[in-house]
C-alpha cells in the first residue's frame, strides 16, 4: 500500500483530507501521519456490508417538506416523527457519501492510470481488488467500494403511515405485481384472440412472439430486474403465468412487457475468432492453428486447393492412429465439410494418448476449415459441435473413496 | 499501470472457454463435470443435419452445443445402436478390443447368412436377409420387453408388481440379455473352440428369427407379469 501510493498535491487538497475520519484505527494513523490519502480514502469509502443500514427507510425529501406546514395543522404519532427524522439524517449522510465516493473513483482512476471521466463502477471493483487483494471465501466479506444509491430502499410509507403499494402486505410486492399484470395480459390476449375468430379468421403466425432469439431470466437476475427477494415456489409460480402468456398465439402484442424478464441471446458464432488465412508463395492459402484437448497439443496446418494429401508426424494417411475411433474422429470435419479431397493437410501433435490426440486434431482442423468454408458450412460444424473445446479431462481421485466418485465397499457389521 | 494481466490469459482462446465462466478460482480448463444443462446434444450426422428445416437450424444457432463425444461420428458407417452394443460388450475400458470381437461376429453373420442364401430356393431365397447390420436391429427390437416386474413392500411382504416400460429402458434391458446370454457357457472342459462372437453371432441370428435363449428371458418375464397381474394396483397408493 506504501509503495503504490500517490502524492499528488491536486489530491492531498481534498475535503475529506480535512475531515477527520470515523473509525478509531484509522483516526490513529491520520493523527501519526502515517496514513496516506488513498488508505484513508478507500477505508472511508468501503462498504463492508454493515455501513449502510438497509433497515433505514429512504423518504423523498419533497414529502419531509410537505411534512411542516402539516406539523401545524395536525399533530403526528412519535413513531412517525422518529421515522421521518430517521429518514432526514439519512438523505444528509447520503449527500457526503455520494461526494466521498465521487472523489474516491477519480482517486482510483489516477492511481490505476486510467480516464478519471471514463471510470465505470466495473473498474472500481477491478481496482479495489487488485490494491486490497483478499484471500476470504465469502463475498460480502472482501473489500468492495459501492455507490451509495445502491443500498437505498425507496420510501414505502406516506405521512399517514399508509404504504404506497397496494400489494405491501403480501410480503412479496413486486413479484405479486408481476404476476398480476401477467393474468391481465393473458386474459387480454385471450379477448384478441376471440375477436380473430369470431370473424372466422385463424390468428397469423407474426401475432406471436419470436422466443427463439431470447431466453427467460434466471431468479438472480429476476431479483435484480423487481428489485426484490423472490422465494423459489414464488418464482416457479411466476414464470408458469409468464409462459403462458409467451406461448399464447397474441404473444407479440406483449413484446415490449414480456422482454422485461427476459434476455436477448446472439448466434454463439458471431462472438467467434477463426484463424487468418495466409497466401503461400506457391499461390496456395494455408490456415495454421494450434490446439489442445486432454494432455495432447496439435499444431494443424491446412492447404487449399490441395489433393487430399495428410500427414501426421511425418505418417502418411491415418496409419499414425491404429485405435478406428481416433481414425473417425480425424476424418469428423472433412466429412461434415465435404473437403475430404480437395485441401492438403500436415499436423505436428504430442501429449496425450490417442483420444487425446485425435480430439485435438479434430478441433484445431475444425476451426482451420471454418476459416476456409462459406457460413452454410461454418452452420455445419458449429451444429455438430464441432467449433467448440472439449474442456472434460480425467476427474482427480479423492481421498476416502475408491475413485473420484466411487465409495469403498462398506458393511454394517 | 493497465488491468491487462487481470483479464482472461492469452493461452486460452475465446472459443474455447465459452460457457465456463462460473468458476473464476479454477483454471478454465480444469472442468471435469458434465455440461451445464443449457448446451444440446450435437447433430454430428450430415444426414441428421439435412432433415433440419431452417426454423430448426436457427434455434440451434442460438444455444450451445456440447462438442461430439468418441461414440459420435459422421462416417457413413456409423450406427448409434451399434456403437451402444459396443459399450455393453466392453471389459475395463478395452473399447478397440470390444468392436473387434463384435466384427468378427458381423462376419459369422454374414458367412452364415450368405450359406444359407446359396443352399436355399429360388422363391426362399429373397426372404434370407444378408445384411448383419439389419439382422442385429431386428433381433434388437425382438428382444424388448413391454413389462418387468418390480418389488413392493406391502404389510411385511414383498410383492412383485409388474410395470410398463418406456423405450430406453427396454432398449437397455435387450442389449443387456444379448450379451449376458451370449457370455453364458459351456465348463471349460467341454471347450471346443466356441468364442463369444460365435455365441453373439448365434444369439442375434436367433433372436432375429424370434428364437433363442433371450427371447426365452423376455417370455419368461412377460409371463411372471401376467403371473403377478393381481398385484398392479400396488404401483399406486402407499
Amino acid at each position: 500500500m506504501e509503495n503504490c501510493m500517490l502524492r499528488d498535491d491536486k489530491f492531498m487538497d481534498h475535503g475529506f483530507m480535512k475531515r477527520e475520519p470515523k473509525n478509531t484505527l484509522a483516526r490513529e494513523h491520520f493523527e501519526n501521519g502515517k496514513m496516506n490519502s488513498i488508505s484513508l480514502l478507500l477505508r472511508s469509502n468501503l462498504r463492508f456490508s454493515s455501513i449502510h443500514n438497509k433497515s433505514v427507510v429512504a423518504y423523498s425529501s419533497q414529502a419531509a417538506k410537505e411534512n411542516v406546514t402539516i406539523k401545524k395543522k395536525k399533530p403526528i404519532s412519535r413513531a412517525m416523527r422518529a421515522y421521518i427524522d430517521r429518514v432526514k439524517q439519512f438523505e444528509e449522510n447520503l449527500i457526503v457519501e455520494s461526494k466521498e465516493y465521487s472523489d474516491g473513483k477519480r482517486f482510483l482512476a489516477n492511481i490505476m492510470g486510467e480516464d478519471p471521466a471514463h471510470f465505470t463502477p466495473k473498474d472500481v471493483d477491478k481496482s479495489v481488488e487488485y490494491l486490497l487483494p483478499s484471500g476470504l471465501f465469502q463475498k460480502l466479506a472482501r473489500p468492495e467500494m459501492a455507490p451509495p444509491e445502491e443500498t437505498i430502499e425507496k420510501a414505502k410509507f406516506d405521512i399517514n403511515g399508509r404504504p404506497f403499494h397496494f400489494l405491501f402486505y403480501t410480503g412479496a410486492s413486486h413479484l405479486y405485481e408481476t404476476q398480476f399484470e401477467t393474468v391481465k395480459r393473458i386474459n387480454r390476449a385471450e379477448k384478441l384472440l376471440e375477436q380473430i375468430h369470431r370473424k372466422g379468421h385463424t390468428p397469423e403466425k407474426e401475432n406471436k412472439m419470436d422466443l427463439v432469439t431470447s431466453e427467460w431470466q434466471d431468479i438472480s437476475e429476476m431479483e435484480k430486474t423487481i428489485n426484490e427477494s423472490i422465494r423459489d415456489d414464488h418464482f416457479e409460480q411466476t414464470m408458469q403465468a409468464l409462459e403462458r402468456l409467451a406461448q399464447h398465439p397474441m404473444s407479440g402484442h406483449f413484446k415490449d412487457f414480456l422482454m422485461n424478464y427476459r434476455k436477448a441471446t446472439t448466434v454463439n458464432m458471431t462472438e467467434m475468432v477463426f484463424p487468418e488465412i495466409q497466401q503461400d508463395p506457391d499461390g496456395r492459402y494455408s490456415v495454421q492453428h494450434t490446439t489442445k484437448r486432454k494432455t495432447a497439443v496439435a499444431t494443424v496446418t491446412i492447404r487449399s486447393p490441395g489433393e487430399g494429401k495428410f500427414v501426421i508426424n511425418g505418417q502418411p494417411g491415418l496409419l499414425y492412429f491404429s485405435d478406428v475411433g481416433a481414425r473417425e474422429h480425424v476424418l469428423f470435419p472433412y466429412q461434415v465439410t465435404g473437403l475430404m479431397e480437395k485441401v492438403d493437410t500436415e499436423v505436428t501433435v504430442e501429449g496425450g494418448g490417442f483420444n487425446g490426440q485425435s480430439g485435438a486434431i479434430r478441433y484445431a482442423t475444425s476451426l482451420c476449415l471454418a476459416a476456409l468454408v462459406d457460413e452454410q458450412g461454418r452452420v455445419k460444424l458449429q451444429l455438430a459441435g464441432l467449433l467448440r473445446r472439449d474442456p472434460r479431462v480425467k476427474e482427480r481421485k479423492k481421498f476416502g473413496k475408491a475413485g473420484a466418485r466411487r465409495g469403498y465397499t462398506w458393511l454394517k457389521r | 499501470m493497465s488491468f491487462k494481466f487481470l483479464q482472461r490469459p492469452s493461452f486460452l482462446h475465446n472459443v474455447s472457454c465459452l460457457g465456463f465462466t462460473n468458476c473464476p478460482r479454477v483454471y478454465q480448463f480444469m472442468n471435469y463435470g458434465r455440461f451445464p444443462p443449457s448446451f444440446v446434444e450435437p447433430v454430428y450426422h450430415p444426414d441428421k443435419f439435412n432433415k433440419l428445416n431452417s426454423e430448426e437450424v436457427k434455434e440451434l444457432m442460438h444455444k450451445n452445443v456440447k462438442p461430439p463425444t468418441t461414440s459420435q461420428s459422421a462416417s457413413v458407417f456409423h450406427d448409434p445402436h451399434l456403437e451402444k452394443l459396443v459399450n455393453f460388450v466392453m471389459k475395463s475400458g478395452r473399447k478397440a478390443k470390444a468392436r473387434e470381437i463384435i466384427k468378427e461376429a458381423f462376419e459369422k453373420i454374414k458367412r452364415a447368412q450368405v450359406r444359407k442364401y446359396h443352399l436355399a430356393n429360388d422363391s426362399a431365397k429373397l426372404k434370407i436377409p444378408t445384411n448383419p447390420l439389419e439382422i442385429f436391429h431386428q433381433a434388437l427390437q425382438n428382444c424388448k420387453p413391454v413389462l418387468t416386474v418390480t418389488p413392493v413392500k406391502r404389510g411385511g411382504v414383498v410383492y412383485k408388481v409388474p410395470v410398463a416400460l418406456d423405450d430406453t429402458k427396454a432398449t437397455r434391458m435387450a442389449y443387456k440379455w444379448l450379451v449376458e446370454t451370449s457370455r453364458e457357457h459351456e465348463p471349460r472342459r467341454n471347450h471346443t473352440g466356441v468364442f463369444f462372437s460365435d455365441r453373439l453371432a448365434k444369439e442375434l441370428m436367433d433372436a432375429s428369427d424370434n428364437t433363442g435363449k433371450t427371447i426365452k428371458k423376455k417370455v419368461e418375464l412377460h409371463k411372471l407379469c401376467e403371473a403377478n397381474k393381481a398385484y398392479a394396483h400396488y404401483r399406486w397408493g402407499k
